[in-house]
């Protein structure tokens, strides 16, 4: 999920707590690479470290939406496109992941059908290099 | 620390309101400051403060908890106007705070709140609270639940003088003192036009010239059944007869008993009666509202 803020308390990256808990569930992941992207840049790590480190064979779906930039942190809004960094980690996710259910989250400032249904389907230019779930 | 008591104390710091302009305010819950509250708990960043991070929360879940209220009652919020329903539902949200998972249940102690405290509603009470039922009503027809549904075909062989029919979950009767179902379709015309500026403005003086019309209208019983087709709710005027048949229905009533009290002082004349109850069963069939009925009802009744 996106975050905010850190605590003082806190032992373990998100990405270890959400494999532990996943590990111990026994149960699939839905993955938000524009969650992990905000989170990456409100808390300065790398995000391709969180998308690496996730059991690609649990990533049952996939999730993508747009955000928004202010000046001291990132807001996870739905609405906006999805932005070039986002599909690049989307791009990574697929090729660990392989083919997988994909979801544009865009919930507010809805523009028309038609514009979310274009920006759905640029999720299939990703597809061609990547084979039916395979993970890498 | 617990994970519990770190929740916790995030919780009350996120759920206190914002100030009047939209930021965290300075005092924690704890009485202290709440700079000093936040770095308890929150590291800072290279931009962020403790403050500045713990307040993106506390500002993002009023937006939404307001935004949403806004989205679930803009009937309701053009009558008592935008600012005052802004201020109402603050007051509503941090006496009755969400305690459930989701946003569609934000809404569901308004009535009683506001019938403690209807000082929110000045001078149009009686208007707002019709208002703020129907919309309530339409969200529970949206997504409540529906039984199979008894058909025309099913009900022919049923003839028994103790007959005795369920009324689809999702059907919700009101009795409205105004009729807020123009209203609240003539309000919901007006937002869903897109808008500028200029006609933002248009549109605000229009829907507080409607509200003003509908308050100043002599109230009358208007009769209303708020039930769903296709997944799309619709509101249908229903006489008087029609409501308490189907409300008795609902209660368990047999289908005699319930037409007796329909016509009970009714001013149908009694050559009447049998074509207008026949004409309203084959349309309430026709629309799925007739269901088995509620297993309790049954029970109480053996």
């Amino acid at each position: 999920m996106s975050s905010y803020a850190e605590y003082h308390v806190s032992q373990m990256t998100e990405w270890e707590f959400l494999n532990e808990v996943v590990e111990q569930a026994d149960c699939g992941i839905l993955l938000d690479v524009n969650n992990i992207y905000v989170s990456s840049q409100n808390h300065s790590f790398d995000p391709f470290t969180y998308v690496n480190s996730v059991p690609a064979e649990r990533v049952a779906q996939i999730h993508i939406a747009g955000h928004s930039k202010f000046k001291k942190y990132i807001l996870d809004t739905h609405d906006h496109p999805v932005l070039d960094p986002v599909w690049k980690l989307y791009e990574r996710a697929i090729q660990r992941a392989g083919h997988t259910a994909t979801l544009l989250e865009w919930d507010d400032s809805i523009p028309s059908f038609e514009e979310v249904h274009r920006e759905a389907l640029k999720a299939n230019r990703f597809l061609a290099d990547t084979t039916l779930a395979v993970a890498v | 620390m617990t994970l519990v008591t770190l929740q916790r104390a995030i919780a009350r710091a996120v759920m206190q309101p914002l100030t009047s302009s939209e930021r965290m305010r300075r005092s924690a819950p704890d009485g202290g400051a709440m700079s000093a509250y936040a770095a308890r708990f929150i590291k800072p960043n290279d931009r962020l403060t403790s403050f500045e991070r713990l307040e993106i929360y506390n500002r993002q879940y009023w937006f939404r908890l307001l935004s949403s209220m806004v989205e679930d009652f803009p009937g309701l919020r053009a009558v008592v106007g935008s600012k005052r329903f802004e201020a109402m539902s603050t007051a509503y949200l941090t006496d009755c705070p969400s305690r459930s998972f989701t946003l569609r249940n934000l809404g569901a102690g308004l009535e009683g709140w506001l019938r403690k405290r209807p000082h929110w509603l000045r001078g149009n009470r009686l208007l707002a609270l019709d208002m703020l039922r129907l919309e309530w009503a339409e969200l529970e027809a949206f997504d409540g639940q529906a039984k199979p549904a008894l058909r025309a075909e099913d009900l022919q062989g049923m003839a028994a003088p103790d007959l005795r029919l369920g009324v689809q979950p999702y059907v919700k009767l009101l009795e409205l003192h105004y009729p807020v179902d123009d209203l609240l379709l003539a309000v919901k015309a007006g937002n869903d036009q897109s808008i500028s500026f200029a006609s933002n403005a248009v549109q605000h003086r229009r829907k507080h010239t409607e509200v003003q019309a509908a308050a100043k209208q002599k109230s009358a019983p208007v009769f209303l059944a708020v039930h769903r087709l296709d997944f799309s709710v619709y509101f249908r005027r229903i006489s008087q007869e029609e409501y308490v048949l189907l409300g008795s229905l609902r209660n368990g009533k047999s289908v005699q008993r319930a037409i007796e009290l329909a016509f009970h002082e009714s001013a149908v004349p009694s050559a009447d009666r049998a074509s207008s109850v026949q004409h309203s069963f084959q349309t309430w069939a026709t629309l799925g509202w007739f269901c088995q009925q509620d297993e309790n009802l049954r029970a109480i009744k053996k």
